[in-house]
């Protein structure tokens, strides 16, 4: 504000705005009152703004509501109902065996519900979306370039039925991707997936599934070569112990809106199975087709 | 498309009719419990309020269409979380408004036009070249914008808003006290108020005269 007297200070619209809302403690406000008492330049702005105010509030008001276009609200439906469809699938035909329930040693634990092989050859294919988003998915995972091999007892197996050994290869980050824990343990969960490890590890980072950023692998390290493979693995996940399980948990992030914590290679009632704990809690076991096109993430068992 | 368990594919492409009947607790519940069509009747019945929010906060549509598209997404997974400590809609409100001070602290590395310390004898603005209210609202720091849309333009409690934005309920009345202030004067509505007469009737919009009352 341009004064010829320097000595009078300028107006100042925000604190008159606060004085004419009541807002100013006792202090201020007196010198604000005093300021529009005695200088005309104040006295005038805090007549002006209480003049305008109604208008203001109007504009706003009438300002206030806008039509969702149709073509936002048809992008953010479809966006919605892609992941209530995957959801659905992930779910689709499940229902609680007893073997589950009878297995189910913690009765807090949500117990493990079966999807049948039935209802698996019903499942529609859904590999060209998550095709989209595979390749980002690699590097999350860190299966595909990030893992190396460091071998170690973990001692977590129980009840275990078969004689797989007992390992986990180190989580290490490759240059632009996140490494899971993936252990090798051989457990039978045989309905108990409360057993599988903790998802409490530090999650790894998740980048938005809106912005995948491709990054696929590629040369030495890619997935299906030998340099990923993950020795111990029970007969029959033979696939998914050499490269395949990037594809697998690409499936998982797709259907369940959560990023692999860590996985298990073991089985599941017998059958052999990836349990993969995600960062939303959730603990899946998947078959040995997990990831393969058309097969979805071959959910055997989940507690979500 | 129901599954067989239940479970079933939302049919997206299927407008369901919302009579009003069902309360947004009762949606919400509905979806948690797989109701395949409830989100969606949700998402219909506050898209409009939802987008004017994530528009005149972020004053471009496909910021805002991604900002409300994030939103709705987490809301849609995150449902069985809602605690029902507020409404359902406040609930919505807050989710999109994290989404959006997101792509507005994002977006801060951009160059802005917020308005310097306001000189309210700025003689440049007058009914000629006043901005409208959308254009000025852009022109208004985020903080005391999002306020100004959350509490004056959609309604919202001040209470409400100031626990969205984890501030004092003070800030909240200061930001919706200080932004119409410096609206009024982009608007044209404060002409050289550093005049000591006052505004002349016949140079600029003439609102009509009322006490200012403050929030509660």
């Amino acid at each position: 504000v341009t004064s010829s007297d320097s000595t009078v200070p300028p107006v100042d619209l925000d604190l008159v705005a606060d004085y004419l809302d009541g807002l100013l403690p006792a202090g201020p406000a007196e010198v604000v009152e005093r300021r529009i008492g005695s200088d005309p330049r104040w006295a005038n702005a805090a007549d002006q703004l209480r003049r305008a105010a109604p208008a203001v509030a109007r504009a706003l008001r009438d300002t206030g509501t806008e039509p969702m276009p149709d073509d936002v609200l048809d992008r953010l439906l479809s966006s919605l109902a892609d992941r209530a469809e995957a959801s659905a699938m992930a779910h689709e035909r499940v229902e609680t065996t007893n073997a589950a329930n009878t297995a189910h040693e913690d009765h807090n634990t949500p117990p493990a519900r079966v999807i049948t092989l039935d209802d698996r050859r019903r499942r529609r294919s859904i590999w060209s979306d998550v095709a989209k988003v595979a390749a980002a998915l690699i590097v999350l995972a860190g299966i595909g370039t990030g893992i190396g091999v460091g071998l170690r007892g973990n001692g977590a197996t129980k009840n275990s039925s078969t004689a797989a050994s007992s390992v986990e290869k180190a989580p290490q980050a490759a240059s632009g991707g996140v490494a899971i824990p993936i252990t090798v343990s051989g457990h039978d969960y045989a309905g108990d997936l409360s057993a599988a490890p903790s998802s409490s590890i530090p999650a790894p980072h998740v980048q938005s599934p809106n912005l995948p950023q491709p990054n696929p692998p590629t040369g030495a390290g890619a997935a299906g070569t030998d340099s990923n493979s993950v020795p111990g693995a029970p007969a029959g996940l033979e696939r998914l112990a050499s490269g395949g399980l990037t594809a697998c948990l690409a499936e998982l992030q797709q259907q369940f809106g959560a990023a692999p914590a860590r996985a298990d290679f073991g089985y599941y009632e017998g059958r052999p199975t990836v349990v993969v704990t995600l960062t939303s809690g959730a603990i899946v076991a998947v078959g040995a087709d997990c990831g393969l096109p058309g097969r979805g993430p071959d959910v055997v068992a989940t507690n979500h | 498309v129901h599954g067989r368990a239940g479970w079933a594919i939302w049919p997206h492409n299927t407008a369901v009719a919302d009579d009003g009947s069902t309360s947004d607790v009762e949606l919400l519940r509905a979806h948690v419990a797989g109701d395949p069509d409830a989100f969606a009747t949700l998402v219909r019945r506050h898209r409009d309020r939802l987008w004017a929010v994530a528009l005149r906060t972020l004053g471009d549509r496909e910021e805002a269409a991604d900002a409300v598209q994030d939103a709705l997404i987490s809301a849609f997974r995150a449902a069985d979380r809602f605690r029902g400590d507020s409404a359902v809609t406040t609930w919505l409100h807050r989710i999109v408004v994290n989404a959006c001070l997101d792509r507005v602290r994002r977006a801060q590395a951009r160059p802005t036009t917020e308005l310097p310390d306001v000189d309210v004898a700025a003689p440049e603005i007058d009914t000629d070249t006043a901005l409208d209210v959308t254009k000025a609202l852009a022109h208004l720091p985020a903080d005391q914008r999002i306020a100004l849309v959350l509490v004056d333009m959609q309604g919202l409690p001040v209470a409400d808003v100031a626990e969205m934005l984890g501030v004092p309920v003070g800030t909240v009345k200061s930001r919706c006290a200080r932004g119409p202030a410096r609206l009024a004067v982009m608007l044209g509505y404060l002409r050289n108020p550093d005049a000591p007469t006052g505004v002349s009737s016949e140079s600029g919009p003439n609102p009509p005269t009322s006490e200012r009352g403050g929030r509660s």
